[in-house]
């Protein structure tokens, strides 16, 4: 009996033969116990390969350790500090005391006067946001109006056609009648100008004539 | 913002690198990173033989890439070419051990099997973490001492997964040429293996001795 080719055993192995071939060498192993010793052994080192773990990633220690690190760091800097102050503090601790109060408080006024500035930043940033969201409200309330009153023209435009007209007509009466009483108003103010006139005149006739007479 | 991100999600490899290629897109190239710094770490690492080279030559993979982001063609597969790169930092790697001469890697081997014959030898009950270990440890050694060729087809179908037709599509080589590197790499790691780690069955003839393979090693 032939043997099949010792690469054929490979996609046997890995399970990735076709159905044809992995009948053929399948039948084959059951009476060739040579290629069986040996497909077998194949399949035994494959097993061993998990033994071999790989730790696991360093990824989340790098993120952690630099902080521990600058902890560490921080906590050694701090305790040299304390110490160094406790050896090295001055004898009149009253003073001392007032002088750190003093450094204290200053750096806290600084503090909170930031904070309040930063504040006041935020609060006109605050503002203006919402002037600008009124703003945009208020366009879109004219833009509902507008467009309420276009379709409510439309609609009514047919109907109120003849109102509109009724109304134009009334219109135009009272405008007319208007006119009319303006002209009788600006005749009646014409002939009392008129009159106011030739009355000046007349006057000014009789002064001339009897200017000698009646000084 | 988030439609972006969401965008970035559903990115196929391909069009992220596409969008790292084209436009220098950090986020993106970012989210590969993410994507494949696992299998890429436990390729270097088992071609390697050490985790912490391993980690430092995954870096070194994307920074390659990265660097060559203008060369990558856009019609293959992202991952075959990032597996290509990858298996070349490795290779670099080890010529550069060679000739430098060094070989830390077994030697440090050595070093923790010694340590771990060392306890089993004593009279103390045998800790299975320990046993463990050792096994692992002569798995690490007998892929290490087979030529790069067989141990590149192995890794990639044991510890990666990838099926025999990636990896002639990886390697550049036909299909029968991965099925016969892979028969030998068997055939050479079952004979280091089996007297080893016992459950010895296979056939053997004087030729095939793995006690003389591994002194010749």
């Amino acid at each position: 009996m032939k043997c099949p080719n010792r690469d054929e055993w490979v996609p046997y192995v890995f399970g990735e033969a076709t159905t044809e071939a992995r009948q053929r060498l399948g039948a084959h192993l059951q009476s060739c116990p040579q290629c069986e010793a040996e497909v077998a052994g194949w399949q035994r080192s494959l097993q061993k390969l998990d033994r071999w773990k790989l730790p696991e990633p360093e990824a989340r220690m790098e993120t952690a350790r630099p902080v521990l690190r600058w902890a560490l760091a921080a906590l050694v800097v701090l305790s040299a500090g304390f110490g160094l102050g406790r050896v090295f503090a001055p004898a009149d601790s009253q003073s001392f005391r007032a002088r750190v109060e003093a450094s204290v408080k200053a750096s806290l006024v600084g503090e909170l006067q930031s904070a309040l500035e930063r504040l006041q930043v935020q609060s006109s940033n605050a503002i203006a946001s919402a002037e600008l969201r009124l703003a945009k409200a208020s366009e879109a309330e004219m833009g509902r109006l507008a467009r309420g009153l276009i379709e409510a023209m439309n609609n009514g435009r047919q109907e109120d056609r003849q109102s509109t007209q009724a109304l134009l007509e009334t219109f135009g009466r009272q405008f007319d009648s208007q006119l009319i009483s303006m002209r009788t108003d600006l005749e009646t103010v014409a002939s009392l100008a008129e009159d106011e006139i030739r009355q000046a005149q007349t006057k000014l006739f009789q002064i001339a004539a009897g200017g000698s007479a009646n000084p | 913002m988030f439609s972006g991100l969401s965008l970035l999600f559903s990115m196929t490899d391909e069009q992220a690198m596409w969008q790292v290629q084209m436009q220098d897109d950090h986020r993106a190239f970012a989210q590969l990173v993410e994507r494949w710094s696992g299998p890429i770490r436990d390729l270097c690492c088992r071609m390697i033989g050490d985790a912490h080279r391993g980690e430092d030559l995954k870096q070194e993979t994307f920074a390659r890439i990265f660097e060559k982001r203008k060369s990558y063609r856009q019609s293959g597969r992202f991952s075959t070419w990032l597996w290509r790169v990858a298996l070349n930092v490795c290779y670099d790697e080890l010529r550069r051990i060679r000739r430098r001469g060094e070989v830390p890697l077994d030697a440090e081997g050595d070093e923790g099997a010694a340590g771990a014959e060392a306890t089993m030898g004593q009279d103390a009950p045998p800790d299975l973490h320990l046993v463990a270990q050792e096994e692992g440890e002569l798995v690490r050694r007998a892929l290490l001492q087979l030529p790069e060729i067989y141990r590149t087809v192995l890794v990639l179908r044991h510890y990666e997964s990838l099926k025999l037709a990636k990896i002639a599509e990886v390697l550049e080589i036909p299909e029968g040429t991965v099925n016969s590197r892979m028969a030998e790499g068997l055939a050479r790691l079952t004979r280091i293996l089996e007297p080893q780690l016992g459950e010895s069955k296979g056939r053997r003839t004087p030729e095939q001795d793995p006690a003389k393979e591994i002194l010749v090693l």
